[in-house]
């Protein structure tokens, strides 16, 4: 019973680690998707409006 | 601006609440309330505009009566009969921690692409190739005849269209009213929400409940979509949406199930033909022994035809015309399984170059595609487009999947398992069956890769530590995919809020710094002050354009041999055809679009003919090397002849060398010269192997079909050389082919006459009258010979067919 419950843990586990190291890796190599395109609009718009 | 577009708004908001009471007959779960509503909306805003199209009463007028009637008629009745005695009462929940947090993100992300939309009209550039072609056209005309342009997308069902049309048309048709074609596309991301929420409701996941909705929706591809004026996102939302119901038909088997199932099929069927291989999840979530009893049994059978019914009402309007006219539903489109044919059509998807190397490196035969969803790129760079963007769910869905289905076989929830199987089913209908190979095909797959992703948080106690870890996972992929795709929804955002800032938002300021050249040609053919022109064009690279974003220019156009090949359209064969409409049609204006790729390269033959015939025509406007805007000039004396019977068709120029040049060479050198008024080949045939050459000349004179034969005198051949003539269509695959029979050993001179209409040998779907160019091949009869000699050629002509010869 108590080699069950930890294989089922283990799995659980595992499949969560899998997802998590996928989310991961995939924010890892995107993450310029969101930092460049806000950089760029704090400086093009929200500079802009400063100066104005 | 706002007063005229509030109009579209209310339509589809009165058809929703007209439509929402009877919801409650069927089911008392607000989320599939909604999207039964949201279904049966689209439902009506297609059958509405199909009805009204083929009375050719298809106007805002019409609509707003039509959308009148049938909302007081849908509330009168339910109010007036006792059926409303049976509604159920609504099942509210107390929403979590987690969903309210994730609802409101989504909510806020939504608001700011409502707001986006205003800023940028529609941008991709398949809407303006043909998605907005056929909403101006539509306008126009009344009606949903295709443009007359020769592309299959013409002639496909056009239900995403049709919602940009109904908001376009309700809104008055101008300027502004070009920008809401876009917005009106944004509601298909909560249908599609929605139905994986009714999906993981009948599949017991209890624990997506929170998240699945926000994260269906904040699929990056989702938000990028809409304001790019693309279908995908409607496509999915229908196609999930009948894969929600066919789960429900699974579970409960109500007749209403079904009914839905067929509706949202039908609707998907409308939006995109490759539903018929993207239903594949829907056939394996319905293939059970206890459904298929259910389908056949007496009561099921006797609604039957109601189910048919509805599965047409999203796109029969397309495809039962073509069926009774062509035998084949999907024309023009063949479709074929192995080498047979089943139904038969002018364009097929066997020779369509894949699109691949767009977002793989270099050379990757598709392996790559198995670490795509870990590093979206497309064209070597990291980044979302409106061809692709799955997020970071999608990969986590992609590996999560595997475990899965174990836990659903293991626990021998079969219904869970086949449900699981939409992920691989999609992928694999979309890697065998859709040869362009672009990601935004497969976008139901971000919502089946989430199933996979609730079974295992349905199993990750949420109170432990792998489930705090799980569920923080989800929240920054779902976050980062909403922000991530909001930004890329709307190109150089910064540029498009500072322009709105200095109040300089315009469709004109857009394009402009959108597609260069290009743009600067749209503005100028929307101006204002021109009350509406006639328009035409060489090339398709641009059609919606051409209307101007008021909508009043009036745009014509007549296929040549160099359009695809479909049936029953009229060619313009040569340059007086192509004269004569532009005269009859009024033509103002002209459009060259050259292509970025080709530079001056003329590739169309109405190019061509202007090219050539430059005198005809007036420069109205140049911009960059890439758009020129010519008006047709008529002199009298070419009036005065171009409506008179044809003059014999003129065929000197093939005698002349200037027209011709080598197209391959092979084992030997050629010299193309003149010998009085006939064509000399000189050739060297000085190797041992198989020598060769390929000559070739333009011809599109187009009107082979009135003459049985083609004439020409030959002089100083031999039957050591093989002499053959080629002529081939604009799509050089088709084409057919002559051996030209020699007299004997020693050059002589002969008359040579081709039969036209029977060749030697001849391609599937060769059409004499699409004929551009003729080749002349020229080999040695025995490879180890060497020859030096030449051939001389002349008077080439047509002649009518000779009984007896």
């Amino acid at each position: 019973m108590k080699a069950t419950k930890a294989l089922e843990t283990a799995r659980r586990w595992l499949a969560t680690l899998l997802i998590v190291t996928a989310v991961a890796i995939y924010l890892a190599k995107h993450h310029q998707l969101v930092l460049v395109p806000l950089r760029t609009f704090m400086e093009a718009f929200i500079g802009t409006g400063t100066r104005s | 601006m706002t007063q005229i577009l509030w109009l579209p708004f209310l339509c589809t908001g009165a058809t929703l609440t007209a439509v929402w009471p009877w919801t409650a007959l069927y089911d008392r779960r607000p989320a599939l309330r909604c999207l039964t509503a949201a279904v049966a909306t689209s439902g009506w805003i297609v059958g509405i505009c199909c009805f009204l199209s083929a009375l050719g009463w298809l106007n805002r007028t019409m609509l707003l009566l039509a959308t009148a009637g049938f909302t007081t008629t849908l509330l009168a009745l339910w109010w007036t009969t006792p059926l409303h005695r049976h509604a159920r009462p609504l099942e509210l929940r107390r929403p979590t921690r987690l969903g309210l947090l994730l609802g409101t993100l989504t909510a806020v992300l939504y608001t700011a692409l409502l707001l986006a939309g205003w800023l940028v009209p529609p941008y991709g550039w398949d809407t303006l190739v043909y998605h907005l072609t056929v909403i101006f056209q539509a306008a126009q005309t009344g009606s949903l005849t295709p443009f007359p342009f020769p592309a299959a997308q013409f002639y496909f069902p056009q239900v995403g269209e049709l919602h940009s049309l109904w908001f376009f048309l309700l809104a008055g048709s101008g300027e502004h009213a070009w920008r809401l074609t876009g917005i009106a596309l944004i509601p298909f991301a909560l249908t599609a929400g929605l139905a994986m929420r009714i999906a993981a409701e009948a599949l017991e996941l209890k624990r997506a409940l929170p998240w699945i909705l926000p994260a269906t929706m904040l699929t990056p591809l989702m938000l990028i979509q809409p304001l790019a004026g693309y279908v995908d996102a409607a496509f999915t939302a229908f196609l999930l949406a009948g894969f929600a119901f066919a789960l429900l038909a699974a579970v409960h088997r109500r007749g209403s199930d079904f009914a839905f199932c067929a509706l949202s099929c039908g609707l998907a069927m409308g939006t995109k033909i490759s539903f018929l291989y993207f239903c594949l999840p829907i056939v394996v979530v319905l293939a059970s022994w206890p459904v298929l009893r259910s389908l056949v049994s007496r009561s099921a059978l006797y609604r039957v035809p109601l189910w048919i019914a509805l599965f047409l009402l999203g796109c029969g309007y397309w495809l039962v015309p073509h069926a009774t006219k062509t035998g084949n539903p999907l024309y023009p489109i063949a479709v074929k399984v192995g080498s047979t044919t089943l139904l038969p059509g002018p364009v097929s998807t066997e020779n369509v170059a894949s699109e691949r190397q767009r977002y793989l490196d270099d050379g990757d035969s598709g392996w790559g595609w198995w670490t795509y969803p870990f590093n979206e790129k497309l064209r070597s760079k990291t980044q979302y487009s409106p061809e692709n963007g799955f997020g970071p769910l999608f990969a986590a869905g992609f590996v999560a999947l595997p475990f899965a289905l174990w836990i659903a076989v293991r626990d021998k929830r079969w219904l869970l398992a086949r449900a699981l199987l939409a992920l691989p089913a999609t992928l694999l209908a979309w890697a065998v069956l859709s040869p362009w190979e672009h990601p935004r095909y497969a976008l139901p797959a971000c919502g089946f890769a989430l199933l996979a992703l609730a079974v295992i948080t349905a199993r990750v106690p949420r109170l432990t530590v792998s489930g705090a870890l799980l569920h923080l996972a989800l929240v920054a992929g779902i976050t980062f995919s909403g922000v991530a795709g909001l930004l890329a929804a709307t190109p150089d955002l910064p540029r498009a809020l500072s322009l709105t800032k200095k109040g300089q938002s315009s469709p004109a300021t857009f394009y402009h710094y959108r597609y260069g050249p290009y743009g600067h040609a749209f503005s100028w053919l929307s101006a204002a002050e021109r009350s509406g022109s006639t328009v035409t064009f060489t090339s398709p690279y641009f059609i919606a354009p051409l209307y101007g974003w008021h909508g009043r220019n009036r745009v014509v156009y007549r296929p040549n041999p160099s359009d695809p090949s479909l049936a029953g359209q009229t060619l313009l064969l040569d340059y007086r055809d192509w004269r004569k409409f532009l005269h009859q049609e009024e033509v103002e204006y002209v459009v060259v679009w050259k292509h970025w790729q080709d530079g001056q390269k003329p590739r169309r033959i109405s190019e061509r003919w202007l090219v050539e015939n430059l005198s005809d025509f007036r420069l109205v406007q140049q911009y960059s090397d890439t758009v020129q805007i010519y008006e047709p000039i008529f002199r009298s004396e070419e009036l005065a002849t171009l409506y008179q019977p044809r003059s014999p068709i003129d065929l000197e120029r093939l005698s002349q060398p200037e027209n011709w040049r080598a197209e391959y060479v092979q084992g030997g050198t050629v010299a193309i010269g003149e010998a009085g008024e006939r064509l000399r080949i000189s050739y060297d045939f000085n190797t041992p192997q198989n020598d060769y050459l390929d000559l070739r000349a333009e011809t599109y004179w187009g009107r082979w079909p009135e003459f049985g034969n083609l004439n020409f005198d030959l002089a100083g051949a031999s039957d050591s050389v093989l002499l053959f003539v080629y002529l081939k269509e604009h799509n050089a695959r088709r084409m057919c082919r002559y051996q030209v029979k020699l007299n004997g050993s020693k050059p002589s001179s002969q008359s040579i006459s081709l039969n036209l209409q029977q060749p030697d040998w001849q391609t599937d779907g060769f059409d004499v009258t699409r004929v551009t160019e003729m080749h002349l091949v020229l080999e040695d009869a025995l490879d180890e010979d060497t020859l030096t000699s030449e051939i001389s050629i002349s008077n080439f002509h047509l002649q009518q067919p000779q009984s007896g010869a």
